[in-house]
């Protein structure tokens, strides 16, 4: 039976709680998990899990964070930055032996946490990537969109062109519950991955997730992939029929995420 | 619009129950259902878009529209004939 070990960790004077999901026996691989944000990383949590669960039951050992101000972790989300992230994946990764891991490494991005892994030394890794965020621009503006809603539907009219103008006014501003800092907002609006992010990685799967199965994956996402192809890498984008569990009002864990993902890291087997 | 894609939308996006919570264009939404909040708002409005590959401007939406199901079923109406 493998083990799920939770733990507090010090990174640089910061306490990071971190779950190792550990195989019986040598890992095969370790696959650390970029996390999604904000009100993602709640609804993304039971998926994560299980499938973290998954894939140690199939012999990879595979680490789960919280990063600064979220989550179990120590902080406060009004007080995170970007590059804190970054150095929280890479103090995760140094004190978990991710970097000099013999064998298979591998990151499972969730949404957002795709931002992240330019962090890490990617040479040789493989990558899952769960309905990816490839532009942290969009993103926050989709993000900010939450806010407008509920200012309207309050009687109130806010923009998501004003918003962002507040922010690089310096302004902190509330969005659905969580206090966004300006340094924040404006680091995740200018992240961006692409291509030459993942020119080292051994293979890349790009999972998107629609009601119907057999569908093409969004523009942006089935572009990497053909990129990353036309560069001889391994690299597929698939539509999977399960729910948009990041987003969906109740928590959803589709089952199809959790074998899909384990059958991409560890060459199909998919433990009971 | 009758093909049924925005109850289904609804439903989904609100984790409804059919059987407890049919809707009909009746059904009230904003402030009648708890699950009902800006979040589950951006979603049916993204939702919408995808799946009638419109654009609906930020502008274009207030309360009115999500009062029930058959105003949001009338506003798409208007947005897809354009």
């Amino acid at each position: 039976m493998s083990a799920c070990e939770p733990a507090f960790v010090d990174i640089e004077g910061r306490s990071l709680f971190v779950v190792r999901h550990a195989p019986r026996g040598e890992p095969r691989c370790r696959v650390l998990v970029l996390p999604p944000f904000a009100e993602e990383a709640n609804r993304c949590r039971r998926l994560t899990a299980l499938s973290a669960r998954a894939l140690a039951a199939a012999g990879c050992e595979t680490l789960v964070f919280d990063l600064t101000g979220t989550g179990d972790s120590g902080g406060d989300f009004a007080a995170a930055d970007w590059q804190t992230w970054r150095d929280d994946v890479r103090g995760i990764a140094a004190r978990f032996d991710w970097p000099r891991a013999p064998g298979r490494r591998a990151v499972l991005a969730v949404r957002s946490g795709l931002l992240l892994a330019p962090a890490l030394d990617l040479a040789g890794a493989a990558l899952v990537a769960w309905q990816p965020v490839l532009n942290g621009d969009r993103y926050l503006q989709q993000f900010l969109r939450t806010r407008v809603m509920a200012a309207k539907f309050a009687g109130r009219s806010e923009s998501v062109k004003e918003l962002l103008e507040r922010f690089r006014g310096g302004e902190a501003l509330e969005v659905a519950g969580y206090t966004l800092s300006p340094a924040l907002a404006l680091a995740l609006a200018a992240a961006r991955v692409d291509e030459s992010d993942f020119a080292d990685l051994s293979a890349t799967t790009l999972l998107e997730c629609k009601p119907q199965a057999g569908g093409q994956p969004s523009a942006p996402v089935a572009a990497l992939a053909e990129a990353l192809r036309a560069h001889g890498h391994s690299a597929v984008a698939e539509v999977l029929a399960a729910e948009a569990f990041w987003s969906t009002q109740e928590i959803s864990a589709p089952d199809v995420v959790v074998t899909r993902t384990v059958a991409a890291l560890t060459g199909g087997e998919v433990a009971p | 619009m009758n093909d049924g894609e925005i109850e289904r939308i609804l439903t989904e996006i609100l984790a409804l129950d059919p059987a407890s919570t049919p809707l009909d264009d009746d059904t009230a939404l904003n402030g009648a259902l708890p699950e009902f909040d800006s979040m589950a708002v951006v979603s049916i409005l993204t939702a919408v878009e995808d799946h009638y590959g419109i654009v609906i401007d930020d502008d274009e939406v207030d309360a009115e529209i999500f009062e029930t199901v058959g105003t949001l079923k009338r506003f798409v109406d208007g947005k897809v004939a354009g």
